[in-house]
């Protein structure tokens, strides 16, 4: 919105600063932190007062009596400073960042339907339904790909919609026409569900997902950027610089978050914040042509997720465990380590993984 | 509604004569009332009602009065099966879709469905037209059960009315109505013969002496394993009583249905020993039983399942019975219809237990029991007199009637019956329980807090058994953990087996969960001998690593309960070596246990020491436990204990936080608490 004022305000002879995605990008940040950090409080106090408290859960012999009543869809809080300041210095006419916008919105209402369900019904797993769950991703996901694939709404350049990349390669590996739909779907479930499973300690999911929308973010900045993109030999397209503004005001709302959510948690991102980030990852990776960069860049989920899928499809569908628990982390706590040791080790790993997706932008 | 144009009834619902019977005996009394009516049967082909609609409804088909059509369903398998769902789904839709034809040409006035799958497509296709105002009809739902099925339980939404053959069904719906269970005119003792003299008649139109007592045993339409065995494997004994004659139903094998019951019984009869000389003259098996309301007038006793259908006829006829309830079944409905009937004193419930056939978990009645509880029973006739009044006031003469007319006084066509007030009865504690719901209690009972009548515990063994036997993992390994939590000793055999048994190629035949849980059941049931040692031996070298650590967790909580180190020697050495398990849960747990069962300090404290530095600190802290016990139990000195443990890394990477402020709300809580 301020995006299209200042076009005004410079178009009548004011100063071209806030046309530049780089300030732009920075302006975001700073918004979107001090926007949460501002609202967080007030959220926490009003989703208490609501009565969206998580409830005591044991998983074997980990129990979470000392997290139950804690407050759960602390995603409001990234969702109203990060979406918000998005739509304050994104240009809203970009498709990129409606398409950004919807994944957001969607995700994050998917969430708060489950986190509602699962704190005011019976049980803890009183959520949305496997068919509800998958549906909406799946569904979110075909719309999608319709969108970025129909060649006269698509961004990317004609005929290229269904090219995959991989890092540290410099051409498509292969084009996969039509199959790219379902591609597409693939990769929405499998971001949101990743990030879903991840979340299940202060400060791992969100951290995790910081370095994954840094990386995003300046893959977006150099594709957009026609020098850079040229220099480093990325095909370059005007619209995904936005992204950059878009993932900076996502990462402002998620150290808002941070400074709630960070150990001990006082509130809880739910299901409406881990499914609104991973719908964004998923949604910014296709956009990008960076789908195996989310496995790369977002390492810690893609264990978190594979753990998970182990031990339900090759472990308890056969009548005994793999892991000592999953998804990961959780085997790592019944192992007895302390929750905030397997989280920094976890940010740790997250961090050398973004440094490792940062150096595929030279070595291709 | 004028004269001119008779009235049209839509009867569905069916699968298995449970279902087909009471819309059949609910037709009846529709046809009194409007003798001109137009019928139609909705069921699926090769079911039940494939044979029982035709023969009851002979006349009234060759007038044109009546017909019978068949639509496509299936039974709801489950989510966990794609392929079996799609087909269900596939079935369900194309059935409601020529249900929906069926309902446009016949344009039913009531309609009455009588649960199972086989009414869902009618059901849906009448709700889809009402909805859609293309239809006007009344629909009546009976249901038969004392616990709905998932059908019944959806369907009565959407019905005008519910009607109860039980008294205390729980059913949400617009109306609920107790009517009883309609049972057809042609299975019903009339009362003005109730004298004994309809017995004359039937026993002679059975070819039966006057003077035989007689058993009745049948399993429904399909036949019931457990019974059919248990009743011919009792036959040498039951025999043994020159008077007694057995008719007995084996079950007719259907389409779909893997279960042969005639051939059962054959193959049980020829390895049997003990008959008597010409016991074929006084046994007659029969794969169906067409004329059951005779053969009720002519027996003494009947021994059938619990299902709602079989109770009814049984109480309808005052025949005294025996139930053999089905394990495992939704909502436990049969044990649940059995108890009723139990606790008004019509009938005396045997409940399966599991029983180890080689292979496989089977559900068996044991027939030295069967034997002796019908020679009690024929033993005492006015005991039998008793119970035979006592069913008959389960079941009311006029049902059928009743239900006919509520059908019409819910399009305004006749005046609401006057229905009974149902009778009170106790609440079940078990019954209906989901299996986690029953390990629950079984845990408030292993903590000492609740105590089981006799009656609960042979209800939770019951049900316990049936876990046992079932497939996967989930319910075996849940059973497993509730014979060590209820102490159900009677199954130490079956958690021996089960986490020992191995097949002829030396793999394990149960599942490592089932394994796991069978070891920690035998831990918590705190029984011990030489097999128990034995098992625990082998499981602390399974090769699957929850299993291992579950092993020596039992030898932990048996040697806390029996002060016998001596029995425990077998144990140390497979301890010492699982004390160096590649799982940190089997070396910690080994490690405690050594503590508790350990006599040479020499031994144990190698296998301590070399723990010493453990990469995981949890097994280190078990180091310190296992110390302490063994100077609490004088096996090695203050000095040494406190050597061995200086020489332990103390570092870690974990510790426990608290969060002070819920500490405190809690200690307010427990203080409001205690001023209440």
């Amino acid at each position: 919105m301020l995006h299209w004022l200042a076009t005004i305000w410079a178009e009548a002879g004011g100063p071209a600063l806030f046309r530049y995605v780089t300030a732009r990008s920075a302006f975001a940040f700073l918004s979107a932190a001090v926007i949460g950090i501002a609202a967080g409080r007030p959220i926490i106090h009003a989703l208490y007062r609501a009565g969206m408290r998580s409830k005591e859960r044991t998983y074997g012999d980990i129990n979470t009596a000392s997290k139950a009543g804690t407050p759960v869809m602390g995603g409001l809080i990234i969702l109203v400073a990060g979406v918000g300041s998005a739509l304050l210095w994104c240009d809203l006419t970009n498709l990129c960042v409606q398409v950004l916008l919807a994944a957001c919105l969607w995700f994050s209402a998917v969430g708060f339907y489950d986190d509602y369900h699962k704190v005011r019904g019976e049980s803890a797993d009183a959520g949305l339904s496997r068919v509800g769950k998958y549906g909406s991703q799946l569904g979110f996901g075909l719309l999608l790909a319709g969108v970025l694939y129909h060649p006269e709404l698509t961004p990317f350049p004609a005929g290229e919609a269904g090219l995959v990349y991989l890092p540290f390669l410099k051409e498509a590996v292969v084009d996969l026409r039509l199959l790219w739909i379902p591609f597409a779907m693939l990769v929405i479930t499998y971001s949101t569900n990743a990030v879903n499973f991840a979340d299940g300690m202060d400060g791992l999911a969100v951290v995790s997902s910081l370095f994954v929308l840094l990386v995003f973010g300046i893959f977006a900045f150099v594709m957009g950027n026609a020098f850079l993109a040229d220099y480093l030999l990325f095909p370059h397209t005007a619209v995904s610089a936005e992204i950059t503004v878009f993932c900076s005001a996502l990462i402002g709302g998620s150290l808002a978050f941070l400074w709630f959510n960070a150990h001990p948690a006082e509130i809880f991102m739910g299901d409406t914040g881990s499914l609104m980030l991973g719908g964004a990852f998923g949604t910014t990776a296709l956009l990008l042509k960076q789908e195996a960069l989310l496995l790369l860049a977002g390492g810690v989920f893609l264990a978190e997720f594979l753990s998970t899928l182990i031990q339900e499809w090759f472990g308890l569908s056969r009548g005994r465990r793999i892991f000592f628990r999953a998804p990961f982390h959780h085997s790592l706590q019944h192992r007895g380590m302390a929750e905030t040791k397997i989280v920094v080790r976890l940010w740790i790993v997250a961090a050398i993984l973004a440094a490792i997706s940062l150096v595929s932008l030279k070595v291709r | 509604m004028g004269a001119s144009k008779p009235r049209r009834y839509l009867f569905t619902g069916g699968g298995t004569g449970g279902h087909v019977a009471p819309a059949l005996a609910i037709a009846e009394a529709v046809r009194e009332r409007h003798p001109e009516a137009r019928f139609l049967y909705v069921g699926v082909a090769g079911k039940a009602e494939a044979t029982m609609v035709p023969r009851a409804w002979k006349e009234d088909i060759e007038a044109g009065r009546a017909s019978l059509r068949f639509v496509r369903s299936r039974g709801y398998p489950g989510l966990r099966d794609p392929v079996a769902f799609g087909r269900f789904c596939l079935a369900l839709g194309l059935g409601t879709l020529k249900a929906l034809l069926l309902l446009l040409v016949f344009r039913p006035h009531g309609i009455v469905a009588s649960g199972g799958y086989v009414a869902a497509p009618a059901l849906f296709a009448a709700v889809a037209l009402r909805r859609a105002r293309l239809l006007k009809t009344a629909i009546l739902l009976h249901e038969q059960n004392a616990v709905p099925g998932r059908l019944n339980r959806l369907a009565a939404r959407f019905a005008d009315c519910v009607g109860l053959a039980f008294p205390g069904t729980k059913v949400a719906a617009a109306r609920v109505a107790y009517v009883g269970y309609p049972v057809r005119r042609s299975v019903t003792r009339s009362l003005a013969q109730a004298d004994g003299s309809s017995r004359q008649v039937a026993r002679e139109a059975l070819g039966l002496p006057q003077d035989a007592r007689v058993v009745f045993a049948f399993g429904g339409s399909q036949g019931a394993r457990t019974l059919n065995r248990a009743l011919t494997a009792a036959l040498p004994a039951l025999l043994a009583d020159p008077r007694l004659h057995v008719v007995h139903g084996t079950g007719k094998r259907l389409a779909g249905n893997r279960y042969d019951g005639a051939a059962d019984v054959e193959r049980v009869l020829s390895g049997l020993e003990g008959l008597p000389e010409g016991w074929r003259d006084r046994v007659r098996h029969q794969d169906f039983i067409h004329d059951m309301g005779t053969t009720y007038a002519a027996s003494d006793l009947v021994i059938c399942r619990g299902g709602a259908g079989s109770l009814n006829e049984v109480s309808a006829n005052g025949v005294p019975a025996i139930v053999i309830p089905k394990a495992n079944l939704p909502g436990d409905h049969q044990a649940f219809n059995a108890r009723v009937l139990e606790r008004m004193g019509g009938a005396r419930v045997l409940y399966e237990r599991i029983d180890l056939e080689g292979e496989e978990a089977v559900e068996v009645v044991d027939p030295a029991l069967l034997a002796e509880t019908v020679r009690e029973l024929l033993d005492d006739p006015s005991g039998r007199a008793s119970m035979t009044d006592q069913a008959a006031a389960l079941v009311r003469s006029d049902t059928t009637a009743k239900t006919a007319l509520l059908l019409d006084s819910l399009d305004g066509t006749a005046e609401a019956p006057v229905l009974a007030e149902p009778p009170a009865l106790p609440e079940e504690r078990l019954l209906g329980l989901t299996s986690a719901g029953l390990e629950r209690v079984l845990g408030t009972v292993e903590r000492g807090e609740e105590t089981l009548s006799p009656d609960e515990r042979a209800i939770a063994l019951y049900k316990i058994d049936g876990y046992l036997a079932g497939a996967g993992y989930v319910q075996p390994a849940r059973g497993c953990r509730m014979v060590g939590r209820g102490g159900f000793t009677e199954r130490l055999e079956v958690l021996l087996t089960f986490a020992t048994a191995r097949d002829a190629s030396g793999t394990h035949r149960h599942l490592p969960i089932v394994r796991r849980d069978a070891l920690l059941g035998l831990g918590l049931l705190g029984a011990l001998d030489e097999s128990v040692v034995q098992a625990l031996v082998a499981g602390l070298s399974d090769p699957y690593f929850e299993a291992r650590a579950e092993a020596a967790r039992a030898v932990t909580a048996l040697a806390r309960t029996h002060d016998t180190p001596a029995a425990f020697q077998e144990l140390v050495a497979p301890l010492v070596q699982a004390s160096a398990d590649r799982s940190f849960e089997t070396r910690l747990s080994a490690l405690l246990a050594l503590g508790e069962i350990g006599t040479s300090a020499d031994e144990v404290l190698a296998a301590l020491r070399a723990r010493a530095f453990d990469s995981n600190w949890r097994v280190r802290q078990a180091l310190f436990d296992a110390l302490s016990r063994l100077l609490e139990r004088g096996v090695v000195t203050a000095d040494v204990a406190q050597a061995e443990g200086d020489a332990v890394l103390r570092t870690s990477d974990g510790y426990r936080p608290t969060f002070m402020l819920k500490e405190s709300f809690n200690g307010l809580r427990q203080r409001t608490e205690a001023h209440r």
